[in-house]
Parts: C-alpha cells; structure tokens; sequence
C-alpha cells in the first residue's frame, strides 16, 4: 500500500541506488560465468574429435564406454551446474534484503491500482476534466507530465477492476484521444476499444457499445469475443432503431449510501463554504490567550474559526525545527492507521483511513514532552491522560472519510481499556501546507479548515454535560498538490473535572477556550 | 539404464556432436541478454537520478506519482524478467529431453556400467591392472583408468556390499595414486574403503595395519582412531596377543561371494563363456552337417546345417539371414527398443526380468516385408507351424549385458506362463546371431555342458521339450556378456499348438530326434539324402 504515504515514495528513491550497482554486479558475474562455459565447450570439441575418429566402435569397447557413460554424468553435471547457475535470483533476492534492510517499500500491481484509484478520487473530489488531468493540467495550471496512452488505459483499466464504469469510460475515451497523436501508440486501439465498449454498455450506451464493437471486429478480426459480442448487442436493441445519429452518452455516476454527505463533503473540499450566519459573522475574532502565568509573557495567538460548537485556530504553535524532528521520529514507524473497532475495543486497520500513523510517547524526545507542555497551555486540558501524539502522512490521493472522533452512546467499548473516558477535546497540528486540497471540513457545520503549517485546529468533541456534540463528524479532504503531515492529540474526559466543569445548563457552551462559565452566554 | 545397450551409446555419441554448439548458441544468447540488461540498468539509474533531483516536486504531485509508481513497476518488471531469462534451464532441457530421441545417462547408469565391468572381468578372469590399463586379451585400449576410476568402480561394489571386487579395484586405485602426479584421489579416501573391505573379507590384521596409516596421514579422522581401537578389540576376541597383532600378517584372503544361481552352476556358466568346457572327441566325431532338402522348396535352395550336439538336438542353420534383412530388423527394432521382459510363473503376467540385462523389441509380420520373409524362412527350417508362434523378439545387449542360465519353456510348476496367448508351452527356439562380438556373447547350455559363439547371419535351434511334451531340464541355457564388440539377437520361440502332425509325439519317453524334422522314420541325412520319407524310394535315388 505504497500510495498510501508520500513518505514511502522519497524513501525508496534514495535507496534505488543501490538497486544499479547489484545489477551491475549480477551482469559481472554473468560474464564471468559465460567464460567458464566457453572454456567447457572448447573442451568438448576436443573430446569429440577424438571419439569421432574411432568411429561408432569407440562404445563397443567396455573401457571406452564405461567412461563415456562417466564423462556424460559427471562432466555433464559441471556444464549443467555452469548453466543452471544463473545468479539472478540471487541478485534479485539481493535487492529485496537491500529494500528490505532499508526499510523501503517497492511498489507493486496493488500500488498502481491504488494509485490509479487516488487519481480517480482527485478528479471526482475538485471536479477534474479527465483531457486536462490527463494532460497534466489542474486547476488551469500545467503542473505536472503528460499521460500516455497507456498511461491513460491504465488508469482506466484500474477504474474498470473496481466496476467503475463511470470512470473507465471517461479515461478509455480519452486514451483513444491519445493514441491517436501517438506514432508509435503506447497502447493497441483495439485493447481500449474491448474496455470502452463494455463501460458504455454498462451506463446503459448499448448503440454505442454496438458500433465500437464493430470497430472493434474490423480492426482485430481474430479477437475471440468481438463477433459475439455484436450478436449479443444486437440482440440486444432488437425491435429498436437501429439507424439514425447515436444518441448522446449517458454516463451516471454511481450512487451509494452517502450520497448527500459525498456531495457536501466534496463541494467543501473545493473551498464551496456557505455564507457565515449573519448571527456569528460579527463575533468572529481573534485574541491573545494570556489566561495563565506562562502566557502572560508568551500568549498564544488564537483565530476563533466558529462557535456553537467552538473551533478555534492556534496560530504558529509548532516551530518548523520541532515539525522535523517529529517527522523524522515518526517516518520509521508509519503504517495503516487503526481504529478501535466500536464492539470489540480492539484496534484494527481501516480500510476507509487512507493514511500511515505513527505514535510518538512523551519521553521518546524532548521534543514531544514539550509539544504535550505546550497543549495543556492553550487548551488549559490535562495532558496526563491524553493519548500519545499520533503523527500521519497523507499520500496521492489520502483522505479520511466522515467520521467521529468520539465514542457514540452505542460504541460502549470504545476507548475501554484506556479507561480515561471518551475523547473530550481534539488537536489538529498542520506540519505542512500542501498546495491544493487537505482540507479539514466539518459536514454538518458547513465549515472547512484549509491547512497552514505550523497552526493547530481544536474542538470540543463532548458537551458540557459529557454527551458526545453529533455536530462535530468531520472528514479530512484528498491532497491534490503537495504533501500533508498532520499530528493529533486525542484529550480524555478523566482529569478535567476542574478544567472543564460540567454546565448547569444543557445549552451551555464555551465561547473562548477555558471558559469556566457555568451558564450559557453570547459571546 | 542406458548401459544395458550399445545403441542408446551409439545414438548419445552422435547427439554429443550437437552439444558444442549448442553451447556455443546458448553463450551468444547470453551475452546478449547481458549487453541489454547493462543498458536497462543505465537507463533506470537515469530516471531514479532524475526523480531525486525533481525531489518532492516529482511526488507531491499526483499524475507524477502515479507515472513513478507505473514506471518502477514496469520497468522493475523488465529487469527482472531480463535477470530470470536465463535459457539454461531450456537449454538443458533440451539437451536431456526424450524429444532428442537420445537419453542421457544418469547417476544409476553409471553405477550399473561399473557393475557391467566388474560382471566382465568375473566371467572373462580378467586381471584388474589390464582391465584398468584398457588391456582386453591381445586388444590395447586408447584409455587408461585413473586412480579416481578405479576408486569409482571400486565404491560401486562397497555399494553393493561386494567387498571381493571392491578389495581388488581399492588395490589398483592405491597402486595408479602412487604414479599419478596430481592425485585423482585422496589416499584417506582409499584407506579407509579398503581397510573396511578387508575386514570383511577376514583380514583383519591387514584392516587394522591399514586403519593405523589412515591415523598417522590424518589424526583428526573422524573415524580412524575409533577404527584402529575396533579391530584391535575383534583381534583380541579372536585369540590375537596385543603384541602380534601387527605381526606376522598371513596373505590376504579375498573370497568371492557366493552366488544366487549356486557356484556350481556359475563356475560352470563361466567357464563355459571361456569356452574352456573340454568335449569328448568321441562325440565331436559323431557331429555332421548336411544340406536340408526336406521340403519341395528347399530341394532347390537347400539350407545348410550344422549340428551342434545331439540330445538334446542343437543345429546351427548357417547363413539364414542377410545383411540387409540384419540392417533393416536393426533399423525397425531400435525405436522400440525397452528392456526386457519375462513372464511371472505366478500371475501369468509379462513383468521386467531384472535379471535379463538387455533390451528388447517385438516385432510383427505387417511391420516390415523383412519380418514376413524371415517368418516364412524358419518355417522351412524348422518344419514347426509359424500361426501360434510369438512375435519376433529383437536384443541388444550393452556393457556386461548377459542373460542368467534360464529355460525358455515353462516347468510343471509353472502352470501360468503362456496361459493368456493359449497356444501352449514354448516347443522349441530359434536364435539368430544379427552381429559378431569380437570377444564373448556366447550362448551356453549349462547342463548339456556346451558353448555356441555367435557367428553372424546364422540362427541356432533347438527343442525345449521333450517329444512327449515335457520340458527338457538339459535345454537350461544362458547368454554371456559381450566382452568386446556389440550383440544383436533376435528370437522366434515357437509354441505346441498346431505342431501336432510336425512333431508327432513319441512313442516311448527316450524318443529325440535324430534331425531336425525327424519323424522317426527314415534314414538320418549323414546316410542318406535329408528328403522326406514320404516319397517313394525311387526319388531318393535320382538326387
């Protein structure tokens, strides 16, 4: 699952170095290997000369064929073990211990497929033309390299794995676009052709399926399913019209379940934000937290984002040297983020998580400790009780589906065997600032959160009486350009008896981080 | 067990005349793989060195990352596939498979063409040093053994825990390493066979003396200190004072171990294959031969014979098949050529006799025109029906390649054999001698005490039983091994169904023919014309 960390990918490109050495040290061994064998054969020839002059009577002669039977078993077996000593899988093996050892992590069939997917959720999330993407075009920029022709059909051979039709015709469309301009093409017509004409039919194009079919037959006559196939479609239209102009391409995206959060999810990702209530929009503000003794020397610059439910943005909270040292600490352990899985309490890997994790104890650097420090003062939380920094890298196409981060009424054993309680309060640092996409967006709300290196986002998960605020589900965005690291803080419920009491109200809630106020005020 | 025939070795020396340049071919492919890979290995270096310079540009970007991921995974694709495109393994193939029509000798090959000598040297009484200097009776050999052969023969008797052969053959092994400038093989290797021989044979003072060399040469021998202490232990059981263990070493003592036919009847199957059988002069005198004209047709073309010994009745038809008839049998039998079979007395079933080192080829009438003439000529020779009579049945015998003192008929015992062709048991047999081993191939007949040797183009017959029906104890017979040169045989055994009027039953149990086809009447052919009684007196007279 390389495509899942960026990480993953700068890491191999330094160890793919050493890749061409052993390869060159295969090829020398090779050559030495072929001498040996021409030497053998030299020899041969020799030996048969000499039996050659004898005649066929040389094996009539028990001696003589007594050590021809031991030439041919013994020699034999040192020109075979010449032969069959090819040292490639040896070198090859080589080269896995050398990833290995370097902890890199070489990409397989799964991570094109995975990474033709992430493309595929990048052109849906922005509302991507597939000609621009393909053409290395986003957002009017040329940003990037052309996609061949069989770049392209692997894209949409990918989508087509998956029985997205929806995309596969759009990439097969535009592949044929390609190959065209393409002398020679990087991918046979009539491959794109076999993809192009199933996906139309799949969207319910038959006639058009029909007529690429035919195209189809013409151009390869031996493929074994194209005369079938337009039996099968003609079948098909049967009692139809069958002449006249095609009739234009209908091709539906797929529904599921989440068909209105998508939408508002994807729409909030592009920057699409409804207007502020004219309610709020006058409060909005920002100010020095300068609430505790430290920071009456040092305050913390906070951007209030929202309130009800409070979301505040701490600015410049994490230096640049800090941001380092956490992601050099947390690169070697990067993998699949977990989730507690809400009936057995146990942690396993989310499939809808796509991202790698690692997690960084408080005593592991200097560096953590006062990060942790730093956290209780602009949240005024206990940090005791919190759980340890989590530290994530988003790679092409990585995002984080809608979702809670605390533990509903239902999901009892959530967070059990920690026994601090539900998580009161998230901390969301930006390590990095990607050029396009990674926003933060809160899908009821309305509200996204673009990140800004070095600031951290922070909400309230729980109310003030302790259930959990249904209006805080939010979802991390795809990266379009750039790199994303984030780290997180989860705060526990046990611990902030006195730092954040319960309200005597149930409307009751924070207008400013710390506040104390027992009863409901505007801000 | 390609040893067991002289064609398989034939065809592998005309295969190995290939095999350089399949060699050759296969280096030129390989260089060439080698030369496309180099360039493959400089191109990824390239594109690796590329995308570190681009650094994040090239990865934060997502149509540049995904054209990286495809480009490691298609072009790693390449590369592995141009390291894993090594031919050898085809090459090989090739060269080993059943498709060259050739097959390869094997580990058990050369174990059994080991065997194959130490069978020769046995029935011959060759001396081990000529044996191993290429010497065969006057014949000088191109090849002489190294120590490292002599040494591999020798482990193939310790193999077959044949301590005789393998005391002689670790002898000459320790004699040639001490000539031999660069050892073929290690005197501790040698040391510790023959010690462990020895002892076997009962010369222990010899295994202990030998033990204690292998200690000095190499104190750190896992097993020589352990050894010396062991035999040491069976002397002193044996009644040997400590201080005269290493006195007074008696001669060595090397038995040859018995055999499963009895050493009677092997001394005897031996010294018949030497050809060293005396035969009473009085009944060599009494030997004739004469022209057969029994037959309308055979007054004109008679054919020659020899009688080999009487009762029981062996003839020699001289000169009954051609060269070309040789040549093209030869040709129809080598593709079917499998080792030989034999039937169970028990199940009645055809099974592979281990111990007929030979392979064989049957062979039917509509297979070839020569089968038919041949077919038709035994008839005449014998006067026996060819209908129920088995196919012909193709030899060729390879190194040490020998046949067991047998019976081709089935004994009373044996009331299966033969039941499935349901034409009775085998009523006699007809041999013909397809080639000329320059030394040995014999055929003996261990009770009958009597040597044929092979001479080309001629077939030698004689009655499994008697004319009462019974089998004939004194038609035991057994082939020897070729020593030199290659044996072609082929065999017609000839069945009782149909034979009823041919060879009439007896009258008394002591009745044998006289000739071939006597009836019983008339005059015997060294008298008279060898016509058939049948006809009137004044014909006789006319020839």
């Amino acid at each position: 699952d390389l495509f899942t960390a960026i990480a993953d990918l700068q890491h191999m490109l330094g160890a793919e170095k050493d890749v061409t050495t052993i390869i060159d040290q295969y090829i020398e061994a090779e050559r030495a290997r072929l001498d040996d064998l021409r030497r053998y054969a030299h020899e041969y020839v020799h030996r048969n000369a000499h039996a050659e002059s004898v005649g066929p009577e040389f094996v009539t002669n028990p001696i003589n064929a007594y050590l021809l039977i031991k030439r041919l078993t013994t020699e034999w077996k040192k020109v075979e073990n010449i032969m069959l000593n090819n040292k490639a899988s040896t070198f090859l093996k080589n080269i896995t211990d050398n990833r290995v050892r370097s902890e890199v992590k070489f990409p397989g069939e799964e991570d094109l497929s995975g990474a033709a997917t992430a493309l595929l959720r990048l052109q849906d999330t922005y509302s991507l033309d597939t000609l621009d993407l393909s053409n290395g075009i986003i957002g009017g920029e040329k940003v990037s390299n052309k996609l061949s022709g069989h770049d392209t059909f692997e894209v949409g051979r990918s989508a087509y794995n998956q029985k997205d039709y929806y995309h596969c015709l759009m990439w097969m469309q535009v592949a044929l676009v390609k190959i065209e301009n393409e002398n020679p093409p990087t991918i046979e017509e009539w491959e794109i052709l076999e993809y192009l004409a199933y996906s139309l039919y799949q969207q319910g194009n038959v006639r058009r399926a029909l007529s690429l079919t035919k195209r189809l037959a013409k151009i390869a006559p031996n493929h074994p399913r194209a005369k079938g196939n337009v039996k099968w479609y003609e079948d098909m239209l049967q009692g139809k019209d069958m002449v006249g102009d095609l009739p234009p391409i209908v091709n539906k995206r797929v529904e599921y379940d989440g068909i209105v959060e998508r939408d508002a999810y994807e729409a909030l990702c592009r920057g699409e934000i409804p207007p502020v209530e004219p309610k709020w929009k006058n409060k909005l503000r920002c100010y020095l937290k300068r609430d505790k003794p430290f920071l009456k020397l040092a305050p913390i610059k906070v951007e209030i984002l929202r309130f009800d439910p409070l979301a505040v943005l701490f600015k410049n909270v994490i230096h640049d040297s800090e941001i380092e040292v956490i992601k050099e600490l947390a690169s070697p352990k990067l993998k699949r983020a977990t989730v507690q899985n809400s009936k057995t309490g146990e942690l396993e890997h989310a499939t809808y998580r796509i991202s790698k994790s690692a997690w960084l104890k408080g005593d592991l650097d200097p560096v953590i400790d006062r990060v942790n420090r730093r956290i209780e003062d602009f949240t005024n939380l206990n940090q005791a009780t919190s759980e340890e920094l989590q530290v994530a890298n988003y790679g092409l196409g990585g995002h984080y589906d809608p979702h809670f981060d605390f533990a509903r009424k239902e999901e009892k054993n959530a967070f059990k065997t920690l026994n601090t309680g539900n998580r009161i309060a998230t901390v969301l640092f930006y390590m990095s600032q990607p050029e396009r996409g990674g926003a933060t967006v809160f899908n009821h709300l309305g509200t996204a959160v673009f990140p800004s290196k070095n600031d951290a986002l922070f909400w309230y998960n729980l109310r003030r009486d302790g259930e959990g605020d249904l209006r805080t589900r939010h979802a991390a965005c795809p990266v379009l350009l750039g790199v994303k690291w984030v780290s997180n803080k989860w705060i526990h419920e046990k611990g902030q008896e006195f730092t954040r009491p319960c309200g005597l109200e149930e409307e009751v809630q924070e207008n400013f981080i710390g506040d104390l106020s027992p009863y409901a005020n505007d801000p | 067990d390609l040893f067991t025939s002289i064609a398989d070795m034939q065809n592998l020396l005309e295969t190995e005349r290939n095999i350089p340049k399949i060699l050759d071919k296969y280096i030129h492919d390989e260089e060439e793989r080698l030369v496309q890979l180099k360039k493959l290995s400089e191109e990824y270096s390239k594109k690796n060195e590329i995308s570190i310079e681009n650094g994040l540009k090239d990865i934060t970007n997502p149509i540049n990352a995904f054209l990286l991921i495809k480009r490691k995974i298609f072009d790693w694709k390449e590369i592995e596939s141009k390291m894993n495109a090594n031919k050898a393994g085809n090459v090989v193939s090739s060269i080993t498979d059943d498709s060259y029509g050739v097959r390869y000798p094997t580990a058990d090959d050369l174990s059994g063409a080991a065997i194959g000598l130490l069978r020769l040297q046995d029935t011959y009484r060759l001396d081990t040093k000529d044996l191993a200097d290429g010497k065969i009776y006057a014949d000088q050999g191109n090849y002489t053994f190294s120590a490292k052969d002599c040494f591999e023969i020798a482990r193939a008797a310790y193999n077959e825990h044949d301590f005789y052969h393998t005391v002689m053959w670790m002898e000459e092994a320790q004699r040639r390493l001490g000539d031999e400038v660069e050892p073929t093989v290690e005197v501790e290797d040698i040391l510790e066979y023959l010690a462990f021989a020895l002892y076997k044979q009962n010369n222990l003072k010899h295994a202990l003396k030998l033990t204690e060399e292998l200690y000095k040469m190499n104190p750190t021998h896992p097993r020589a200190k352990g050894n010396v202490k062991w035999y040491e232990d069976l002397l002193e059981q044996e009644g040997v004072r400590r201080s005269d263990m290493r006195k007074n070493l008696p001669p060595i003592q090397n038995r040859r171990p018995d055999s499963v036919l009895g050493n009677t009847e092997r001394t005897m199957y031996e010294a018949l294959c030497r050809n060293e059988v005396p035969v009473s002069q009085k009944d060599i005198s009494r030997l004739y031969c004469y022209y057969k004209r029994d037959r309308p047709f055979l007054v004109y073309a008679p054919i020659k014979v020899e009688i080999k010994r009487f009762n029981p009745l062996a003839v020699l038809f001289k000169d009954v098949i051609s060269d070309d008839e040789v040549a093209a049998i030869q040709e129809l039998a080598k593709p079917k050529l499998a080792r030989a079979t034999v039937h169970d007395s028990v199940t009645g079933k055809l099974v592979t006799a281990t111990y007929r080192i030979s392979k064989s080829a049957w062979l039917k009438e509509w297979e070839g025109d020569v089968v038919e003439t041949v077919n038709k000529r035994i008839g005449y020779m014998t006067n026996l029906e060819m209908e129920t009579a088995e196919e012909l049945q193709i030899a060729n015998y390879g190194i040490g390649g020998h046949y067991d003192p047998h019976f081709d008929h089935a004994k009373k015992e044996e009331s299966k054999s033969f039941e499935s062709l349901g034409t009775g048991n085998r009523i006699a047999t007809v041999l013909f001698y397809m080639s000329q081993p320059s030394h040995g191939g014999g055929t003996v007949f261990t009770e009958a005490k009597s040597t044929i040797l092979p001479t080309k183009n001629d077939a030698l017959f004689w009655y499994n039983l008697y004319k009462q029906g019974d089998g004939n104890p004194d038609t035991r017979h057994a082939a020897c091994p070729v020593l030199v040169g290659i044996k072609w045989v082929s065999n017609k055994w000839i069945h009782e169904k149909g034979n009823e009027f041919r060879r009439p039953c007896g009258l008394k149990s002591s009745d044998y023919e006289r000739f071939v086809g006597d009836l019983g009447y008339g005059p015997e052919p060294r008298n008279a014309p060898n016509v058939s009684p049948n006809l009137a007196k004044d014909v006789w007279e006319t020839l």
